[in-house]
């Protein structure tokens, strides 16, 4: 319990960290916003009405703490450019990037539990030294590349499936399941090879183990007895592994949004970039970072519960 | 199979390299002004095809090679340097101030390298300072965990007791026992960073993120090459298939090293 509780509060300092690292690179790094936004040819007063119009002309920690009590209480801001509320913004578009997030962990871990087993069983075989050896290009290729050559095949060549664009699933569950489609295996496809890589060396850490050893002596099958006793195991090594690759998930789904045109966090984001709207992209970038952090958290908690080794150490 | 990671690692970087060295002093033709044939299939004299505005595709290519390895050399590098010493002193140090460094490591974690350039982007403008300065900042804490994880083993070794016993200081112990035992453990990291660099670089210029509009870079050619996919598919294989061989090349090349410098690490056969 005591070994929760300061987890607990590393988990709190560290949103609150994360949070003035990202107000304090959006406030000080660009100089002086307010002649940004207004151009060149602005005069030094309409400058400095519109730093006061903005509140820039209050101290930083003033600004910093007033924001995050907004954020803390569901107010997010309001743009600089449209002057629309930045909470009203992002919402709606919370749902396609926690789409592709949570069916792209899914479609990789699908893929990589048995590939990676597979590789490991078969290793010194040519067809397990041929699975890992796609893995490891899996590793190098980047999933908007993946993406593009997926549009390329099933949208320009086949016409299966569209090319891009997203349709919410109360208006059609089965266009929306179609538009997700190649998104999700774009990310699915490079994301798995990173986890198939781990599989393997977790399932061959278990044919080495004692207990493997004496499942197979009393006649168990090789996928019988890592089925019945590798398993879990290897689900908790793999639950770290998850659970750090949710950064580079949630990353490669800006980057897939932009490539299938999918209304999600990621494509506002970039547009509040080119447009230097930084309430907005304080805002996305706050979400994103908090969501990594707090996944990271829950895996680390998951994984004391779910490891009854640890467990007898904590209490 | 022995070795073999090593070698074929090698021989991807050293052709990635060698393309990056003759792309700086020659091109077949000018990698950034507009050619007489757009959207021409590969032949001759365009042996990869030319793009939309008739640019030669393998100039551009190699011209493009040049972006990708200053961006990671200096990121690496900038990493490694900072995150080295952090992770050594987070480990030398006593409980409670060696905490601190390895907790920041974890913060830092969450701000994955596209975040923090997107995050400097929106407050200075994309370049390829930005670029190698989000990756570099990115990449610190996987040094920061290797150095930590290596230096505590290395000081739990009865050869630096003894130099401590012998009252030697902290910072000869770290330059003469530590650094010497850590080094091949970071070597292998930096060329893993490099691979993942490469891939931020490409997502980053893809994204309009990374270098200017006049730096030929891999992810703003692929960025171009999309608007074509129903033309010239073509145009979309060339980039991504550079950025695969140079991540391939420095992944495999970190894995041959883990495999020659440290034997403990070796997979089972």
């Amino acid at each position: 319990m005591k070994r929760l509780l300061i987890r607990l509060a590393w988990f709190a300092g560290s949103l609150l960290l994360a949070s003035l690292l990202i107000f304090a690179a959006t406030n000080w790094l660009p100089g002086d916003i307010a002649s940004v936004l207004l151009g060149t040819n602005a005069t030094p007063e309409a400058v400095a009405a519109k730093r006061v119009e903005l509140g820039l002309d209050r101290p930083f920690l003033v600004r910093y703490l007033e924001w995050l009590g907004g954020v803390v209480s569901g107010d997010f801001g309001t743009s600089m450019i449209n002057g629309r509320s930045v909470t009203a913004t992002i919402a709606p578009r919370l749902e396609v990037s926690l789409w592709l997030v949570l069916f792209g962990t899914l479609g990789s871990l699908l893929l990589a539990l048995p590939v990676g087993t597979f590789a490991a069983v078969r290793r010194r075989h040519l067809d397990g030294f041929v699975v890992s050896a796609l893995s490891q290009i899996g590793l190098a290729v980047p999933a908007f590349w993946a993406g593009i050559w997926l549009v390329v095949l099933f949208a320009v060549r086949l016409q299966w499936l569209p090319a891009g664009g997203y349709v919410p699933y109360w208006e059609s569950p089965a266009q929306w399941a179609l538009h997700l489609i190649l998104p999700v295996t774009a990310l699915s496809i490079v994301q798995a090879s990173v986890i198939s890589r781990y599989v393997r060396t977790a399932v061959i850490d278990v044919l080495h183990t004692d207990y493997f050893r004496t499942a197979r002596a009393i006649g168990w099958g090789k996928v019988g007895a890592l089925w019945r006793h590798g398993l879990r195991n290897i689900s908790i090594s793999l639950l770290t592994v998850v659970g750090l690759q949710v950064a580079t998930l949630l990353v490669g789904a800006i980057i897939i949004e932009q490539v299938f045109a999918l209304p999600g966090l990621g494509s506002r984001l970039l547009l509040a970039v080119t447009q230097r709207d930084l309430v907005v992209v304080q805002g996305i970038v706050l979400v994103l970072v908090w969501a990594v952090l707090l996944i990271n958290f829950l895996v680390d908690v998951a994984y004391q519960m779910l490891d009854p080794r640890l467990k007898r150490e904590a209490t | 199979m022995k070795r073999s990671s090593l070698w074929a690692g090698a021989a991807l970087v050293g052709f990635v390299v060698l393309v990056a060295i003759v792309g700086f002093f020659w091109t077949p033709f000018s990698p950034t002004s507009n050619g007489p044939t757009p959207l021409a299939a590969p032949g001759w004299p365009h042996l990869l095809g030319t793009d939309a505005f008739g640019t030669d595709v393998l100039s551009r290519l190699m011209a493009g090679a040049k972006v990708v390895l200053l961006v990671g050399v200096l990121s690496v590098l900038g990493a490694a340097v900072v995150g080295v010493p952090l992770g050594m002193a987070a480990a030398m140090l006593p409980r409670w101030a060696g905490e601190i460094p390895a907790r920041l490591a974890d913060i830092l974690y969450g701000f994955p390298a596209l975040l923090l350039a997107i995050l400097f982007a929106a407050a200075l403008g994309g370049s390829t300072w930005t670029a190698v300065m989000a990756i570099g900042i990115a990449t610190v804490p996987a040094f920061v965990r290797v150095a930590r994880a290596a230096t505590l083993q290395v000081v739990s070794q009865p050869f630096v007791e003894a130099a401590e016993l012998a009252g030697v200081s902290r910072f000869v112990i770290a330059g003469r026992h530590v650094w010497p035992n850590i080094a091949p453990l970071v070597w292998v990291q930096a060329s893993v960073s490099f691979g993942i660099a490469i891939l931020s670089e490409a997502g980053l210029s893809y994204l309009g993120l990374g270098s200017g509009p006049d730096a030929p870079t891999w992810g703003r050619m692929l960025r171009e090459a999309q608007d074509h996919l129903f033309s010239t598919p073509i145009l979309a294989l060339w980039p991504g298939l550079a950025v695969a061989i140079a991540t391939l090349g420095f992944n495999l090349l970190g894995d041959g090293l883990r495999d020659v410098l440290d034997p403990r690490l070796r997979e089972r056969p």
